[in-house]
């Protein structure tokens, strides 16, 4: 691999944003999306941010439960939060439109999970190395 | 940084094309030289008199007529896009620039950021 | 010279996909079937179009759809998710299509 300029500084080690528009159960892209960060931490690069846009803003729902062979799936996004530092982030206006998030009276949602403006996903866009998205 | 904002659906579906378009101004607030670029049936996003009459609720059409004042500049248009569908640059309801298919690739290498739908 | 990488998910019956992706491909990019698109790497027609762009193809999406991935054609490189990673290091911009 070449000598990479990169924003972390660290040759070689990449800084990321991943955004996530499908909802965990739309089709495959949530799954992707998912085992690509977990590869992506596992190999030392930075995921400075997972925005998730339209019908991804349901992943922070945390009242889901799911039937017992599907458990690994809920919370695997917090638990990665949690175990790498990674910064979640819901947009306001979607999360606000799918009654997931009320401005007014918030809303819980689940671990690790943030809620924010469309400038926070541009501004990762602009700041970070590579950009990827899902669904 | 230049960036270049990809359009490939319709204005139809639900929330799909405001989302998209609330993602490109955003971009725009940040002062960055942005493009706006038209492929597939995002051409149809150009179609002049597309009128609300969702049952229900309001269709809401971005506003494409604004982009000047965001400083974008005349959105890009795919040839083949528009001929795929019968259209011709001139039938939509607002200037556009056109660029060829085998010159996409070359188009979008010129960006330091593609973002889109 | 920058070049990109060009992620294809929807299934080779997503005709606009298909049909246009290579030619919005430039030399030096790369194509990336994941999920449905992984049906793709037998298409015949469709590799016969490749050229002499790089086809890889993640290998886990292959395994979920009971496809085999050691009697692929050459012109398709299986990867898991650290080659996909890898991939998104190399190329400088990556554009899901």
């Amino acid at each position: 691999m070449d000598d990479l300029e990169t924003s972390t500084g660290e040759k070689g080690f990449l800084k990321y944003t991943l955004q996530v528009n499908a909802s965990p159960y739309q089709g495959e892209a949530a799954d992707l999306a998912f085992g690509f960060a977990s590869a992506l931490v596992a190999k030392g690069h930075v995921l400075h941010r997972v925005f998730f846009y339209r019908d991804g803003v349901y992943h922070a729902l945390w009242r889901a439960s799911l039937p017992p062979e599907e458990g690994s799936r809920l919370m695997r996004w917090s638990k990665l939060a949690n175990e790498r530092g990674v910064d979640l982030v819901v947009c306001s206006a979607a999360a606000h439109r799918r009654g997931v998030w009320d401005p007014e009276e918030g809303s819980e949602l689940a671990q690790g999970f943030r809620v924010a403006g469309l400038a926070l996903l541009v501004e990762s866009i602009l700041e970070t190395d590579r950009y990827l998205v899902f669904g | 940084m230049r960036c270049v904002y990809l359009f490939r659906s319709g204005p139809g579906g639900g929330n799909r094309a405001r989302e998209a378009f609330d993602l490109m101004l955003t971009l725009a607030a940040f002062d960055q030289e942005i493009e706006v670029l038209l492929l597939d049936d995002g051409v149809w996003q150009l179609l002049p008199d597309q009128r609300s009459e969702r049952r229900g609720a309001e269709m809401v059409m971005p506003p494409w007529n604004e982009l000047g004042l965001y400083g974008i500049g005349e959105p890009w248009v795919e040839t083949e896009s528009l001929r795929e569908r019968n259209l011709e640059s001139r039938s939509l309801a607002m200037p556009v620039r056109e660029v060829e298919r085998d010159s996409l690739a070359v188009f979008l290498r010129s960006f330091d950021r593609i973002l889109g739908d | 010279m920058t070049r990109v990488l060009h992620l294809i998910s929807k299934s080779p019956s997503d005709t606009v996909a298909w049909s246009v992706c290579l030619d919005r491909t430039a030399e030096g990019d790369a194509i990336m079937l994941l999920g449905d698109a992984v049906y793709a790497c037998h298409h015949q027609a469709w590799l016969a179009g490749l050229g002499d762009r790089q086809l890889y193809v993640l290998a886990p999406d292959m395994r979920a759809r009971g496809l085999q991935v050691n009697d692929l054609s050459p012109l398709v490189h299986p990867v898991d998710f650290e080659g996909f990673v890898d991939l998104t290091v190399a190329f400088e911009r990556i554009i899901s299509w």
